[in-house]
């Protein structure tokens, strides 16, 4: 039994029975306290004080609680998950893919002038240095020791082009909040529009934060540098040690490129001399063919995206075609051309190959 | 259901419907705790989508083990507890590298109910006595938010916290003392005060 007559204003408040009394006046506690008070006049003043104290202690109300929205699509997920987990997944990632893709805005910066690293091929690996690993269960990586782009395809229909010397990791499936992806080295990105999602790229302890868009990462672990460009939509980069909620991360708009020195935590931003060809004002203008030869047609995409397509240009080179592909990612432009010329498009091994069946 | 002051043979009863696979009951529970355990989380790391995607993974694994929990723990603590130390563990992997212990950031912010108090000098010191216990280090000022805020009792923060009951004691005794003073001068104003209405 608690001997409270000795109790001090310091001893009460750190007493279970007497605070749940302040906080939540049951009744039990109405009639312990009331009478031991009436038993004990003495200590009166020590109890109003004690009770006053901890009745005054207010805690703020988190900033930005959960919206109803969030609540619900979480909620959702949870029940999904927690009933034939392995099949609703699955449901759940299709429906993502469809309706995503068409929404995408299409652009890429050139990065003329930027230094290559050339990797030449390690023996004994695949035979144009280019591997997709199994890191862990339902986490891949792809890594591109070759010496041109991969295109990897994510699982919400983003796209990452690796550039030569560079490496993606990512989930085989996204997760139900985020799609969180780790570069090392270059990439160009083109994201499926997700308002509920976040597409984030981690790279040397920054991460660039999009919601639908398409932007260059360049972060090789020898560069002093960190950089960030834009071609549509908008980004935000932040420290990860800081977290996205920090007055220091920087918005990126289309055509911006943004440079961050590690060494002096300095970001510059500056706006690109020359619009990249996959910008949204020129994207239209520029993908947009009408009686034009597939070999053109393609040509353009290689220089627009810095990929290699393969393709038999002596017998479809020459094939004749309207086609609008501003809007598209990049696979989904091959895919289109593929269909127009019946023909099929492999996007196996991060390679973007376009072949005719033959004709029996 | 409001989970600050649950009625705990209601509680106990929904508790042991989900415990037997009764899926209605489980929605309750996580309709119910899916606010307070996000906003707890989010004070321990402010990342929204790592907190939420913690708690999400906490419902999934409720669920999962519901025939192997027991059935007198409490569902707030338990919940508490598991967001917790989900994040602690998950963190690392996000990238960060706070540890369990004393490095973490605890955000929340306290104030002292004065606005009935018209007297300037208390006011003033009321800031102060706010600013001491804002400066709080993290540890206690995540018991004082359990406890006053989530309305745990000590036994269950000790738990949730993994820490000693003691060392919980311990840490509310320092805090009380850094501030004791200026406490026993801000009460007697305030009584004063009181005294007027």
């Amino acid at each position: 039994m608690n001997s409270y007559e000795k109790y001090q204003v310091e001893d009460f408040i750190y007493d279970d029975f007497f605070i749940a009394w302040v906080l939540h006046k049951s009744p039990e506690s109405e009639t312990f306290w009331n009478q031991w008070i009436l038993q004990h006049p003495e200590k009166r003043k020590t109890i109003t004080d004690a009770a006053l104290l901890l009745s005054s202690i207010k805690i703020d109300d988190p900033a930005k609680p959960l919206s109803a929205a969030e609540i619900a699509s979480m909620l959702t997920y949870v029940q999904d998950q927690t009933s034939m987990p392995s099949r609703k997944q699955e449901a759940s990632t299709l429906k993502l893919y469809q309706n995503t893709w068409f929404r995408i805005a299409a652009l890429i910066v050139l990065l003329t002038g930027f230094a290559l690293l050339f990797y030449k091929s390690p023996a004994g690996h695949s035979s144009d240095g280019y591997q997709q690993i199994t890191v862990e269960p339902d986490v891949y990586e792809a890594v591109n020791n070759s010496t041109i782009s991969k295109m990897v395809r994510l699982s919400d229909g983003s796209l990452a082009l690796l550039k030569p010397g560079s490496n993606l990791r990512f989930p085989k499936t996204f997760s139900s909040t985020t799609r969180t992806v780790y570069l090392t080295g270059e990439a160009f990105f083109e994201v499926a529009h997700n308002k509920e999602k976040p597409f984030l790229v981690h790279s040397n302890g920054m991460v660039t934060r999009v919601l639908g868009t398409s932007f260059t990462v360049r972060a090789f672990k020898d560069d002093a540098f960190f950089k960030v460009i834009v071609n549509t939509g908008k980004v935000q980069v932040y420290e990860e040690k800081q977290g996205a909620a920090q007055q220091q991360s920087v918005f990126l708009l289309p055509n911006e490129e943004l440079t961050f020195q590690p060494k002096s935590t300095s970001f510059e931003k500056k706006r690109l001399p020359k619009p990249s060809l996959l910008s949204t004002d020129l994207s239209e203008r520029e993908f947009s063919f009408s009686d034009r030869p597939l070999s053109e047609i393609i040509t353009k995409l290689e220089t627009a995206y810095g990929v290699r397509i393969q393709y038999d240009k002596d017998q479809l080179g020459s094939t004749v075609l309207n086609a609008s592909l501003s809007d598209l990612p990049l696979d989904e432009k091959v895919k289109l051309l593929c269909k127009a010329i019946n023909a099929n498009c492999d996007f196996s091994n991060g390679n973007i190959i376009i072949e005719k069946e033959k004709i029996q | 259901m409001d989970t600050r002051k649950p009625n705990i043979t209601a509680e106990s009863e929904l508790w042991n419907r989900f415990r037997a696979g009764d899926r209605t009951a489980y929605t309750q529970i996580t309709t119910a705790y899916i606010n307070p355990l996000f906003n707890y989380g989010y004070r321990i790391c402010p990342d929204r989508d790592f907190v939420k995607d913690c708690v999400q993974e906490v419902f999934i694994e409720l669920w999962n083990r519901r025939s192997t929990i027991n059935e007198t723990q409490s569902v707030k603590w338990y919940l508490f507890k598991a967001v917790r130390l989900r994040i602690f563990r998950e963190l690392p992997k996000w990238g960060r590298n706070e540890s369990l212990n004393d490095d973490y950031q605890f955000t929340v912010e306290f104030n002292i109910e004065s606005r009935l108090i018209a007297d300037l000098e208390v006011q003033e010191l009321s800031s102060k006595v706010k600013a001491v216990l804002n400066g709080l280090p993290s540890r206690q000022r995540e018991i004082m938010y359990l406890r006053f805020y989530e309305e745990l009792d000590f036994e269950q923060i000790s738990e949730i916290m993994q820490i000693s009951r003691q060392s919980v004691h311990n840490l509310l005794q320092k805090a009380y003392h850094n501030f004791r003073g200026e406490w026993n001068t801000l009460l007697l104003l305030l009584l004063m005060g009181e005294a007027k209405f």
